[in-house]
């Protein structure tokens, strides 16, 4: 891709002059064009005596010998070879996209275009176009200053290039052509098999650029031209040539870049945030208290986070304390400080690292719709990240499951290995997706992995890489025959030793497993997932059913059971009212006969005591009748009437 | 000499407990202030000597908040032991004990052995939970207690050794299928827990 991608500054250097001549263009790409004098002058200088119509100056941009193309044109190969038929192909696209105008011209351009030079042509031409407002003069002084170093080594590189050329005889330009014929079939089938031919490109830069020694080339020109081009109007990119844009960002967005790619690609909305966010910080969050336990605890090895009360911590404070109150079903989860380090590290500031967060954690297609200023809402898809840390953490669990399901497929050795040792991925890879790497891996390449996510997507670009590492080390991990060893050495950042810091081959290794690591692979293990989980869920449901029911039945024999006893129980206590109840009247009627019993003997203690007045009576009387007889004899005078009684009473009291 | 049995052991409790550094404390007895949070689970190996036999402890060391639980409750089946740790300067994590012993009762197996850990017992003045607060929690739990301090080197060798010899004499027990022995063991275990509850500070 490289190598096409250096067509672009011959070709458009061709156009501005094309542009000079047929003022069709927008004022505007002429200014832009004035602006930058130095280099295309120098170029108009080399171009003397080319037919300037536009049809002749297509001819001169295909036209093998052209010496404009050459120190440039690291591809010879592919923009030499045109033939007739080429050309006038282009010729067609081309004058058709003049007359739809400059701006139509990037945005028709490449999926229907089948040479992939021209591609690059009309792009850079857009870019030429869309660039000014945003990049002001001094992109284009660097860009004159780079320009005119690169004029300088033209004649050089004309000298080396024309010796390659040389190598190319009719026959390869033949098989060549026929080659291409292919790709131009082939991309006209799968836009995506561009990719595969990166490769390839690549390689014929590499060897230019060895031929070359280091002389500055144009190329570093042209990734800022394109990362530009991003920055103005990101979505047409995405939707006009999403191959250039893998390729382009799985080479890896220059760091300066980063922060405003990263941003533009997310689509996060700044102003939203700016309103939102100052407030959120402001609240009380319920996690506030392990929000700071882990603060100290996040990257402590890392210089920018060390600090207890240093900037880092302090912002990546405000970020986890914002986002727990903007989705309090996530709340905070450990894991998310890991996702926020990296993007401060690489100076995104606080409040972008926030909007940014925020769109890595959504779900729903609605809110990336929500931006007007975007002409079909559909383009930016959820990154989806926030299922992992949710409470139940299912996307964790699914992306385990995928995982799985992918060493399975892939690296059916390595699954089985894994399973006779009893490693399951959650001991190992659930670090990996909670915190996309940055747990275990250098960061360089984890940043780079950022960059590929938020152009592919997060789930997809972490699975890659989980399954990429894996299969790097197949042969240490089949090697290792005991359970600590197999899981240590996929804990540590060990797994990466093996690429020996190339983070180049790293990233070529995932994106190498496109084919077979795909969405539609992750949407049916998707599926899968759910159905198991639903069928879990629903013989776990049976299971409770069944329990229930069998509860259900035990409940009522022991219903019955008590029903029985209480009939029992309720039997004796009838026996026992009614015995009572005998008992009670047994007791009144013998209460009554004691009371008579009490009467008579009242009655009687009565009668006695009348009868002893009477006894007593009757005694006097006798007693007197005695004493009247005595008094009558001779005995009369001795005793009182008191004495008398007395005597009558000690007479009764002897009886 | 070669290793003959292998232990299983989890370390649970709440978040920032210090679970993690007592694990590093026995595996490699250092310390240190700037500790990563533990995500997911993690484990350790170390091999220790009991009665001259080699015994290999493998020791989990899990994420202490609450939703990391979905991931860390598969582990507790096959522990043989189990550490619950607290900071003794923390009184929520103490608080949360309870739970922690009830996801025990319901997840592992009910010969477990536990082992209740104060941790951080070097912080002297910013302590909140005496050491009589923490033994009675240990009687409640039926367990033998520690206090220990990754920190100043305290009481994380006996705790581990406790757990180790613990799980070792009662595998053993059931092995040689000796009552007798059994009934032995249960009494030394107990006059461990009277005799070995251990101190600091």
């Amino acid at each position: 891709m490289d190598g096409t991608d250096s067509n672009v500054t011959s070709i458009d250097v061709d156009e501005f002059k094309n542009c000079e001549l047929h003022t069709n263009l927008p004022d505007q790409i002429d200014a832009n064009y004035s602006q930058k004098t130095d280099p295309e002058d120098t170029l108009i200088t080399l171009h003397s005596g080319l037919d300037m119509s536009p049809d002749s100056t297509m001819e001169t941009v295909s036209s093998p010998v052209s010496p404009v193309e050459e120190p440039i044109n690291f591809t010879k190969r592919t923009s030499s070879l045109k033939t007739d038929e080429n050309s006038n192909l282009y010729k067609k696209q081309h004058s058709s996209e003049k007359k739809s105008g400059w701006g139509s011209l990037f945005t028709n351009s490449f999926l229907k275009s089948s040479k992939i030079g021209m591609q690059q042509q009309s792009d850079s031409e857009a870019e030429e176009g869309e660039d000014d407002d945003e990049f002001s003069e001094e992109s284009y002084k660097r860009r004159s200053a780079k320009n005119r170093k690169s004029v300088l080594d033209m004649n050089m590189l004309l000298q080396k290039q024309e010796h390659l050329l040389v190598e190319l005889d009719n026959a390869s330009h033949k098989l060549t052509l026929e080659a291409l014929e292919r790709e131009n079939h082939k991309l006209s089938m799968n836009p995506k098999t561009i990719l595969a031919e990166a490769g390839a490109y690549r390689t014929a830069t590499e060897t230019l650029h060895a031929i070359t020694e280091g002389s500055v080339l144009p190329q570093s020109n042209d990734d800022i031209e394109f990362w530009n081009s991003i920055m103005n109007d990101y979505s047409s990119i995405l939707h006009k040539i999403p191959q250039l844009l893998h390729t382009k960002v799985r080479a890896g967005i220059p760091t300066e870049l980063r922060p405003k790619i990263w941003m533009i690609m997310c689509d996060a909305q700044p102003e939203r945030m700016k309103l939102l966010y100052p407030n959120l910080v402001k609240e009380d969050s319920p996690f506030d208290r392990i929000i700071k336990r882990d603060l100290p605890r996040t990257f402590p090895k890392i210089e920018m986070f060390k600090d207890v009360n240093g900037e880092g911590q302090k912002q990546l404070y405000n970020i986890l304390k914002a986002y727990s109150i903007y989705d309090s079903e996530v709340g905070y989860c450990q894991g998310l400080s890991f996702v926020v380090g990296p993007l401060l590290m690489q100076k995104v500031s606080e409040i972008d690292t926030f909007s940014i967060l925020v769109r890595l954690m959504e779900e729903s297609e609605q809110k990336f719709n929500s931006n007007p200023n975007k002409p079909n809402g559909k383009q930016f898809r959820p990154y989806a990240l926030r299922s992992l840390f949710t409470p139940q953490m299912v996307g964790l669990h699914l992306m385990l499951f995928q995982h799985t399901a992918l060493v399975k497929k892939l690296l059916p050795e390595l699954y089985q290995h894994f399973n006779a040792h009893n490693i399951n991925p959650t001991m190992y890879a659930s670090q990996w997706f909670l915190t996309i790497f940055a747990y275990n891996f250098p960061f360089p390449l984890v940043f780079r992995i950022f960059d590929i996510i938020f152009s592919e997507g997060a789930i997809l670009t972490i699975l890659k890489f989980s399954i990429s590492l894996l299969k790097k080390n197949l042969q240490n991990l089949l090697e290792k025959l005991e359970f600590e060893d197999i899981l240590n050495f996929l804990k540590g950042d060990i797994l990466f030793l093996s690429y020996n810091g190339d983070h180049e081959k790293a990233v070529k290794d995932a994106m190498s497993l496109d084919s077979v690591i795909n969405e539609e692979v992750l949407s049916k293990l998707k599926r899968e997932f759910e159905d198991e989980h639903s069928s879990a869920e629903l013989s776990g449901m049976r299971n409770l059913v069944a329990q229930l029911r069998s509860d259900s039945v035990k409940m009522l024999s022991t219903l019955n059971e008590l029903n029985n006893r209480n009939i029992k129980l309720e039997k004796e206590h009838q026996n026992f009212l009614i015995f009572k109840k005998s008992i009670t009247i047994e007791m009144d009627q013998l209460r009554e006969t004691l009371r008579l019993e009490r009467i008579e003997t009242e009655n009687l203690k009565q009668e006695n005591v009348k009868l002893q007045k009477e006894l007593s009576e009757i005694r006097k009387l006798e007693y007197k009748k005695k004493f009247d007889g005595k008094v009558n004899g001779k005995e009369v005078g001795f005793y009182s009437e008191n004495e008398i009684g007395d005597l009558g009473d000690s007479f009764v009291g002897r009886l | 000499m070669g290793v003959i049995q292998q232990i299983k052991l989890l370390i649970i409790g709440e978040s920032g407990a210090g679970k993690s550094s007592i694990l590093l404390r026995f595996i490699d007895d250092s310390f240190s202030h700037s500790f990563i949070t533990t995500i997911g689970i993690d484990f350790k190996i170390k091999t220790v000597e009991i009665d001259g036999k080699l015994i290999k402890l493998q020791i989990w060391d899990t994420a202490g908040q609450e939703r990391f639980r979905n991931i860390t409750n598969a582990y507790y089946r096959g522990a043989m032991g189990i550490f619950i740790v607290y900071d003794v300067t923390d009184r929520k994590s103490f608080e949360s004990l309870n739970e922690w012993k009830r996801n025990v009762e319901k997840l592992s197996t009910k010969d477990v052995t536990v082992i209740l850990i104060g941790n951080k017992c070097d912080m002297e003045s910013d302590r909140k939970i005496s050491i009589e607060e923490g033994r009675a929690k240990a009687n409640e739990f039926n367990c033998n207690f520690f206090e220990t301090s990754s920190k100043n080197n305290i009481g994380i060798e006996e705790a581990f050794l406790t757990m180790a010899k613990d799980i070792y004499y009662r595998t053993k027990a059931s092995e040689e299928d000796a009552i007798q022995l059994k009934k032995e063991n249960v009494i030394t275990l107990s006059n461990e827990k009277s005799t070995k509850t251990s101190g600091c500070c």
